[in-house]
């Protein structure tokens, strides 16, 4: 019965295999079959092209280099170091990065105008903090980031306005709940805010000041990030560049070589009508560190303005190869920054122990994994 | 899933029905001649991807790694947890076909189960194919430093088990769900108009 049983199988088999390997409705196993060799097959050409690129690059090289003397060079060294090292780079090349060289900041100090706004029954957030100072609580930006109250200071005067800082190392900020906040009673013509956004610009948000009479005046506002991380900062409506900072201060104290931000704002309010709140913005990625209340003719006479500005600062590239390992070398501000290194001919990682990654390293401080590779 | 399926589209199943032959021999020779299909093009497939990829070396770091290194017996793994996954995969989609008017549905929702594999607890992963597939696969694919923990959960099976067990256990899985289908091919019936 069973040698019946495996004929009858095996007549199964010869009839159906035409039919399974033809069959229009069996086409998609062809493609998911194909994918991955389609894959393979693209990496493998790319590969190989790297790989020549870096072989010609390798032959155009002054002296034939080894891997040691990529590894050789380190950031910091000098154009001439390198030049010393690796013998002249065979391929190299400009460009320009734009960066703010100098900015007009709200002044440090008392004696500006205006009716300052006292938030401090209001702060719900450790948003300075002086340096080398650690501290546990989250920060400014949830992430355990602060201003520095060394640069920011207590008091700072935007065009004429007295603006009052929260006290360092404590509350001393304010993020929006939708809360309603008292202003002082009286007639003014605009309400200033120094404030800022968290992770990214936070765009087209409500801002209501209600008067005695209970009508309000509603302003919308977008909001440009804290930190100088995030591209383009400043270049909301109505917003103007208050105080630029070179760095951050981190949860355990130290300096972050992020540059930060504090923007000022103004809302024009109606001078006949006698201020009694303002509403803030219900979103916790807006932060409000300082509020003052002038009058018309306050604010109008010629001061520091929030204004930056921008110079290129050139930029120098060398590209050396060893035919299979390829390091990019940035030079600027007379320092050199090992910004990219590429492994072009991988070692399969089960085949080695000592594993050199296929990915491309994009950041200057990969460095540190380049040598440790 | 179209070895009956597809013959009940093409109202061509009575044709096998009508014959002396019992169903559950049927359905053996319909898997069988499936499993050759599906071996036949992956492993090919599986094979061409790893000529293509050892194309990229020099021929002294191929030689290297295919006689020196292990590379010819993990290739052969490879091919085998190919097959395999033929195997336990088919079982399944036959029974799919079998079971459900419209297979895709389950097909899909056993997709999905195995794509969420590395995301179950350590319990469920064992109900599924992949587990024993990655339990066989001879390279442990190392992440690099700072890869996304979900990533890398992806990319490595964390409590991998012995390649007998993973073997046997595939192995009985498609045992048990083919003598679960014969049951179920035995019980049907064809009209054709409800199609």
């Amino acid at each position: 019965m069973t040698k019946l049983w495996w004929a009858q199988v095996k007549a199964v088999i010869r009839l159906e295999m035409k039919k399974t390997f033809f069959a229009r409705r069996g086409l998609w196993i062809y493609v998911l079959a194909l994918l991955p060799l389609l894959l393979f097959t693209a990496h493998t050409v790319f590969t190989s092209r790297d790989r020549e690129k870096s072989r010609q690059i390798a032959r155009q090289s002054e002296k034939a280099l080894t891997r040691q003397d990529l590894l050789a060079v380190k950031t910091g060294m000098t154009s001439e170091g390198v030049i010393a090292l690796l013998g002249k780079p065979p391929v190299r090349f400009h460009w320009n990065e734009r960066r703010a060289i100098r900015v007009t900041s709200a002044v440090t100090g008392t004696g500006g105008s205006g009716t300052p706004v006292n938030l401090a029954s209001e702060y719900n957030l450790n948003g300075i903090y002086t340096d080398s100072t650690s501290f546990t609580s989250d920060g400014l930006d949830g992430a355990g980031y602060v201003y520095s109250s060394n640069l920011l200071t207590a008091n700072r005067i935007l065009n004429g306005i007295q603006f009052n800082l929260g006290p360092a190392n404590q509350l001393d900020a304010v993020y929006g709940t939708g809360q309603l906040i008292k202003l002082p009673a009286g007639q003014f013509a605009t309400l200033r805010v120094l404030a800022a956004a968290i992770y990214g610009p936070v765009l087209h948000q409500t801002i209501t000041v209600t008067y005695t009479d209970s009508t309000t005046s509603t302003f919308t506002q977008s909001f440009s990030d804290w930190c100088g991380c995030v591209a383009n900062p400043g270049e909301q409506p109505g917003e103007s560049l208050a105080v630029m900072m070179p760095y951050r201060v981190s949860r355990n104290g130290t300096q972050d070589d992020q540059e930060s931000y504090l923007y000022g704002y103004t809302f024009a309010l109606n001078p006949a009508k006698t201020v009694q709140s303002v509403t803030l913005p219900d979103n916790r990625n807006v932060v409000l560190l300082a509020a003052t209340l002038a009058t018309q003719s306050q604010g109008t006479k010629a001061g520091p303005s929030g204004q930056v500005s921008f110079a290129d600062v050139s930029h120098e590239n060398y590209h050396y190869s060893d035919g299979n390992n390829d390091l990019y070398v940035d030079l600027a501000d007379g320092k050199a920054y090992i910004f990219t290194t590429r492994t072009t001919c991988p070692k399969m990682p089960w085949f080695s122990p000592e594993y050199s990654s296929f990915s491309t390293y994009a950041s200057r401080s990969s460095s540190a994994a380049w040598e440790s590779s | 899933m179209n070895l009956f399926r597809g013959e009940i589209l093409d109202k061509s199943l009575h044709f096998y029905f009508l014959a002396p032959i019992r169903r559950e021999v049927l359905m053996v020779g319909k898997f069988l001649a499936g499993l050759l299909a599906t071996c036949v093009i992956f492993v090919t497939s599986e094979v061409l991807q790893i000529i293509v990829f050892t194309g990229q070396f020099t021929p002294n770091v191929r030689d290297l790694y295919l006689y020196q290194n292990h590379g010819l017996t993990q290739a052969a793994a490879y091919l085998g947890v190919t097959a395999l996954a033929c195997l336990g995969y088919g079982a399944f989609f036959l029974a799919a076909g079998m079971l459900f008017r419209n297979p895709i549905l389950p097909a899909a929702a056993i997709l999905v189960w195995e794509g969420i594999n590395p995301f179950l607890p350590a319990l469920l992963k064992k109900f599924s194919v992949i587990y024993y597939l990655k339990s066989l696969c001879p390279v442990d694919i190392p992440s690099p430093p700072g890869t996304p923990p979900l990533l890398s959960l992806l990319v490595s099976n964390p409590d991998p088990i012995s390649a007998p067990v993973a073997i046997m256990g595939l192995l009985f899985v498609s045992l048990l769900v083919l003598y679960v289908s014969s049951f179920q091919v035995r019980r049907m019936e064809i009209n054709y108009t409800t199609e």
